[in-house]
């Protein structure tokens, strides 16, 4: 439900299991997908953001909490002279903390952020899973993913043909 | 919220099958492609091997990124800089004899495997999805694949963005061939072609006719075997093109001594000329909005068609033993030309990178011509010179919103400290003849509202000069709002050449500074 607290609007988020997360409608619209349900109208009542539980649905709004003044300053003119790169610095760390979760979350995250259109958060959760899986050999990443080798002998091979560049 | 070690976490899991929700499989094709995007395109294409799911993904990849260098070992790298070492001392060159074909053998091994894969990556059945090709190989090569590559890449893939890099396998002191397409074509059908922005390095255009779609090309490292006419030909073969970089490329001086762009129907927006070897002439680009030049000589014809005219950037790198008369002989002769189109010039940047460089007193009369201009930056201004100077350009403007300087700090403490002596005799004498008592004499400014000035520094003649010209700027100015002044900073590119910032560091100012600063313009300002 959107209403008026301290001068700043709220907008009512809803959880598929039932919980309702009021938040600013600032902090909400740092989803393009709520902001545009907002531009568009569609948001006097409260928003059911389908597929993400309270628990996920809860950092991401943690996330986009953090995260809301510094893109509004960012749009700022060439003319700005103070370069806000402590404050930048600051927020790198705290995301580093925020994406320091289980594998589980984290691609649940991935999940939501790419529902909800949230580029930061997106390029955080991917890079991280990146970053975990780059430099190891298939059979660490196939466990990491929990995933298993289910190629028949001759069909890895032209697979590994098709694509030798990356084995070379 | 309770976070657990995923490790320990793997150990607590039954082991027959894990939950969906742990498992990145689960995620979506386009979600997966967005993290495999974020791959470099080897490890990407690698993860089709992972399973069966991920099979068909690598095909999808909106990106590919083919780089020879990608399949030489890391001991080449020592081999050429043992080469490139070789050739350039005298003493060595005898090694070099030796040393070629070691680092020719890499070279030719890793471009063989290249062509190989790229071969067998066009020979699947399945069709490719890919708006981005970027391709580096060596310029030796005379394999068909490349070429079919390119125009499998451009017919059929859909490419939007095509970048191919033809690397020279030459020493850095050799003249370096310059590649050219086989078949001098990189596509059967052009018109139908989706081809936006194509970039080539050290590689001869194809012809351009007919690719409709195409409006930016980068053309970069052609060598002085390039005819003039290749350059003005792209342009009047794709008149539809909006965006032309020239960089560090040469052309042929013995048949002609300037790339004349004599367009008419051109679309070209933005031209940059970047290279010491590069001079163009402009006599028709009537869309041209935007001019930028690296260390090139650019001119205007003097019946120049470029109405549009409205930013321009003029950037220098001067050495210590560069001919300083010549740069500004080339900042005068573009002032003088641009006499006729400056009615729509709104956005200048003069901007030095070298530690020597000084403009002549009788530049002074070339700047009394841009009644249009709005905002000026004038960055990496050698603390060397008279660095009041930029007050010309407040007077040469009248309708200046905002003024930008920027005084390099790069100069080296003793050579600042060699020039204090005679800089402080001189500027008793120099305040006292310009003091603003004058200032009845100087035009008002009417539209000055913002000044921004990096770098007060201790030497007391900077100081002097900078506090000169904020004085000047806060006397003059009728509308002046915001002056900011800092001690620190730095001009900082953000990407594209119109798009700049002044980063400045924060400081300490003694209260005598601030005093001093404060005193000079009495009224909005106050030190950072």
């Amino acid at each position: 439900m959107a209403t008026r607290e301290a001068g700043k609007k709220m907008i009512m988020l809803k959880s598929p299991d039932g919980m309702e997360f009021e938040v600013e409608e600032a902090v909400a619209m740092e989803s393009q997908t709520i902001r545009k349900m907002i531009e568009d109208d569609c948001a006097d009542t409260a928003i059911l953001i389908p597929n993400i539980n309270s628990k996920i649905l809860s950092r991401v709004i943690e996330y986009c909490n953090k995260h809301v003044p510094t893109t509004g300053a960012t749009g700022a003119a060439a003319s700005d002279t103070v370069a806000p790169a402590a404050l930048a610095e600051d927020l790198k760390i705290w995301d580093a903390e925020f994406i320091k979760v289980n594998r589980a979350t984290r691609f649940n995250l991935i999940q939501a952020a790419s529902y909800l259109n949230i580029k930061g958060l997106l390029d955080l959760t991917s890079q991280t899973t990146i970053d975990t899986i780059s430099d190891n050999s298939l059979e660490e990443i196939r466990s990491f993913l929990s995933t298993k080798n289910d190629y028949l002998p001759e069909e890895e091979q032209t697979i590994r043909r098709e694509n030798q560049w990356a084995f070379q | 919220m309770a976070r657990k070690d995923p490790s320990s976490r793997r150990r607590g899991l039954p082991l027959r099958r894990p939950r969906d929700e742990d498992r990145l499989n689960a995620l979506s094709d386009d979600l997966i492609l967005q993290i495999l995007g974020r791959l470099d395109t080897r490890s990407a294409l690698g993860a089709a091997a992972l399973c069966r799911r991920w099979a068909h993904l690598p095909r999808e990849l909106p990106a590919l990124d083919l780089k020879v260098t990608d399949a030489l070992p890391p001991h080449y790298r020592r081999w050429l800089d043992l080469l490139n070492e070789a050739v350039t001392s005298d003493e060595l060159r005898g090694c070099s004899r030796r040393l070629r074909p070691i680092v020719g053998r890499y070279e030719r091994r890793a471009m063989r495997a290249m062509v190989s894969s790229v071969r067998s990556l066009r020979a699947r059945r399945h069709r490719r999805a890919c708006s981005r090709l970027s391709l580096e190989f060596f310029a030796f090569s005379t394999s068909a694949a490349i070429n079919r590559l390119v125009v499998d890449a451009v017919d059929s893939w859909g490419v939007e963005d095509l970048e191919v890099v033809a690397k020279s396998t030459e020493p850095i002191t050799h003249l370096r061939p310059v590649y050219t397409f086989p078949r001098g074509r990189i596509s059967r059908k052009p018109g139908e072609s989706r081809l936006r922005s194509l970039k080539l390095v050290n590689c001869l255009p194809p012809p351009l006719e007919g690719f409709t779609a195409l409006t930016t090309l980068l053309l970069r490292d052609l060598p002085c075997s390039t005819p003039a006419a290749v350059y003005e030909g792209v342009v009047a073969a794709c008149p539809q093109l909006r965006v032309l970089h020239l960089v560090s490329c040469s052309f042929d001086k013995d048949t002609a001594s300037w790339v004349v762009f004599d367009a008419p129907m051109s679309e070209i927006r933005e031209l940059v000329a970047d290279g010491p070897l590069m001079t163009v002439k402009l006599r028709s680009l009537p869309k041209l909005e935007s001019l930028t030049a690296v260390d090139a000589r650019v001119l205007l014809c003097s019946d120049a068609d470029v109405p549009c005219l409205a930013h321009v950037s003029l950037v220098f790198s001067i050495g210590p033993l560069d001919n300083h008369s010549i740069v500004n002989h080339l900042i005068a002769l573009f002032m003088l030309s641009l006499k006729d189109a400056a009615i729509s010039l709104r956005n200048l940047i003069l901007r030095f990178t070298g530690p020597e460089m000084w403009i002549l007193p009788n530049l002074k009369n070339q700047f009394s011509l841009m009644p249009n201009m709005k905002k000026l930056l004038v960055a990496d201004v050698p603390s060397s010179w008279d660095v009041s100077w930029p007050r010309i350009l407040i007077q040469a403007a009248p309708l200046l919103e905002s003024l930008h300087v920027h005084v390099s700090q790069s100069q080296s403490q003793s050579q600042c400290q060699h020039e204090e002596e005679p800089g402080r005799q001189n500027i008793s004498s120099y305040l006292q003849m310009q003091q603003p008592s004058s200032s009845s004499s100087w035009q008002r400014h009417r539209h000055l509202k913002e000044l921004v000035v990096v770098g007060f520094q201790n030497t007391s003649r900077i100081h002097h000069q900078l506090m000169y010209l904020v004085r000047f700027a806060v006397d003059t100015s009728t509308a002046l709002r915001r002056v900011a002044v800092f001690k620190h900073g730095h001009v900082e590119d953000k990407g594209g050449p119109w798009d700049w910032e002044m980063v400045s560091k924060q400081s300490t100012w003694s209260n005598e500074e601030k005093l001093a600063v404060l005193d000079c313009c009495s009224t909005s300002d106050t030190p950072n």
